[in-house]
């Protein structure tokens, strides 16, 4: 996974998009350590050091890792799509972001 | 028929066996010639000179010849077989005789008891897994050491077809109970058969039992027609809340499981629909292609509420079934897509407060992530 987010993250650094994280690990040392390690850039809320914690328990999420995309409006348009099928909806949400501005 | 009967009664001279006749010709010294030119040598009752005669009036007999073979308690076991049907129904009761006079020779073989054998292949399962558990303490962090532990690990499926095999003998005994208890919980295979054939004899046996609370939650992932069905009774028939409850739950989730197959229907998906029939049988396809994705998001969504109403506080394996369903419900009223996303409300890893809204106006990618 980081990989594949680390080149998104950079690929559209000029574009209207981010990539924000729910980190669920058992202690901010371990996710420090992590991105660290990682070059992970993006920003992550902190789910309080458990998978059990309040964000997730109030998205339901069950598996991780669990994806949402959302539009500029903050609409939900994609779930728990990885790789190739999570750039696709990004960049066509992208896409018609300009289409609409113009 | 004089010379069937001649090289049977020859055949069988040193075997338990004997011919009878009932003879009915009209005079005895014409039957004596007979039987001198036939060498008839087996022994007739004389039915008086006449086909009208006592015994084959009492007997009924109206044709001739009449044939009943009986068994060496006097069981009238055949009629009328002739030729090679009557050698083989003769062959047939002396074979039984044999095997009767063999078995009956010996102590009769002690029954082995279900409840022990199956103690026996459980304790040998849980000894392994004991044995697992002490190699993972002992391992520590060798990775090494680590792997060969997970190697001492059972195969339920080395034990399954034992338990299974207890189970279907004694269905409806508390040591079959436990052995199916045992199958669905940790042997059952991909067989939707087996697995219909198991719930059947809870159904049949022992519904009422608190025990199925553990078979219960496992239902729920299991939208097979049978698993359903068997759900729907004991929410309908269990004396007890927490079964009922977890049932109430799994047919939530089977309509939720239900719900994306229909939706699959009717977006003609095919790779999607034909994978669930393979899982779970082209029943189960059928069952919700008649119902309609409106239905079975009604029955999601009424068995989910029914859980909050009325068994919100059950145990499940994390917290209580109402704040499962709670969830569930959320998810469904405000998780999907082309609803606007909840806000989250938060602080990030440097511990600053932000929320998602902050993010509005970009495409945004929500990863709910650790380092695992």
């Amino acid at each position: 996974m980081y990989a594949h987010e680390r080149s998104l993250v950079q690929r559209l650094e000029n574009e209207p998009f981010a990539l924000i994280g729910v980190n669920s690990d058992s202690s901010l040392e371990v996710v420090h350590a992590a991105m660290e390690r990682e070059q992970i850039t993006w920003r992550s809320f902190w789910n309080g050091g458990s998978t059990d914690g309040p964000i997730s328990n109030a998205w339901n999420v069950s598996g991780w890792p669990t994806i949402y995309i959302l539009d500029a409006e903050g609409v939900i348009r994609g779930k728990n799509a990885r790789g190739e099928a999570m750039d696709l909806i990004v960049d066509e949400l992208l896409a018609e972001m300009k289409g609409s501005g113009e | 028929m004089y010379a069937h009967e001649r090289s049977l009664v020859k055949r069988l001279e040193n075997e338990p066996f004997a011919l009878i006749g009932v003879n009915s010709d009209k005079d005895r010294e014409e039957l004596k010639d007979v039987l001198e030119n036939e060498n008839i040598s087996w022994r007739s009752f004389w039915n008086g000179g006449s086909t009208q005669g006592p015994i084959s009036t009492r007997w009924g007999v109206s044709g001739w010849p009449t044939i009943y073979v009986l068994d060496a308690e006097g069981v009238i076991r055949f009629k009328n077989v002739r030729g090679e049907a009557m050698d083989k129904a003769v062959d047939e009761l002396l074979a039984e005789m044999k095997a009767k006079q063999e078995s009956g020779g010996d102590e009769p073989e002690p029954e082995a008891d279900p409840a022990e054998e199956l103690d026996a292949i459980l304790a040998e399962y849980e000894a392994k897994t004991e044995a697992l558990w002490d190699a993972i303490d002992a391992a520590g962090e060798d990775k090494v050491a680590q792997r060969a532990a997970y190697e001492l690990a059972p195969n339920p499926a080395d034990y399954a077809p034992r338990v299974l095999e207890i189970g279907r003998a004694h269905p409806d005994t508390e040591a079959g109970f436990r052995a199916l208890a045992w199958y669905m919980e940790n042997g059952r295979g991909s067989d939707t058969g087996v697995t219909a054939e198991v719930l059947t004899a809870f159904a049949t046996h022992h519904l009422e039992r608190e025990e199925l609370v553990d078979v219960v939650a496992g239902l729920g992932y299991n939208p097979s027609p049978e698993s359903e069905d068997f759900a729907r009774k004991l929410l309908s028939k269990s004396p007890h809340r927490k079964v009922r409850g977890r049932a109430a739950f799994a047919l939530a989730q089977i309509a939720s499981t239900h719900t994306d197959l229909a939706d699959a229907i009717a977006r003609d998906d095919e790779e999607f629909v034909s994978r669930y029939a393979r899982y779970y049988g082209d029943g189960m396809i059928e069952r919700v292609r008649e119902r309609g994705l409106e239905a079975v998001q009604a029955e999601r969504d009424r068995m989910y509420e029914l859980v909050v109403a009325d068994y919100a506080d059950v145990k499940s394996l994390r917290g209580t079934l109402g704040e499962a369903a709670e969830r569930n419900l959320f998810e469904i009223r405000h998780l999907q897509i082309g609803m606007v996303a909840p806000d989250i409300d938060g602080t990030d890893l440097d511990e600053v407060a932000f929320k998602l809204s902050d993010y509005r106006g970009k495409v945004v990618v929500l990863d709910f992530w650790g380092d695992w």
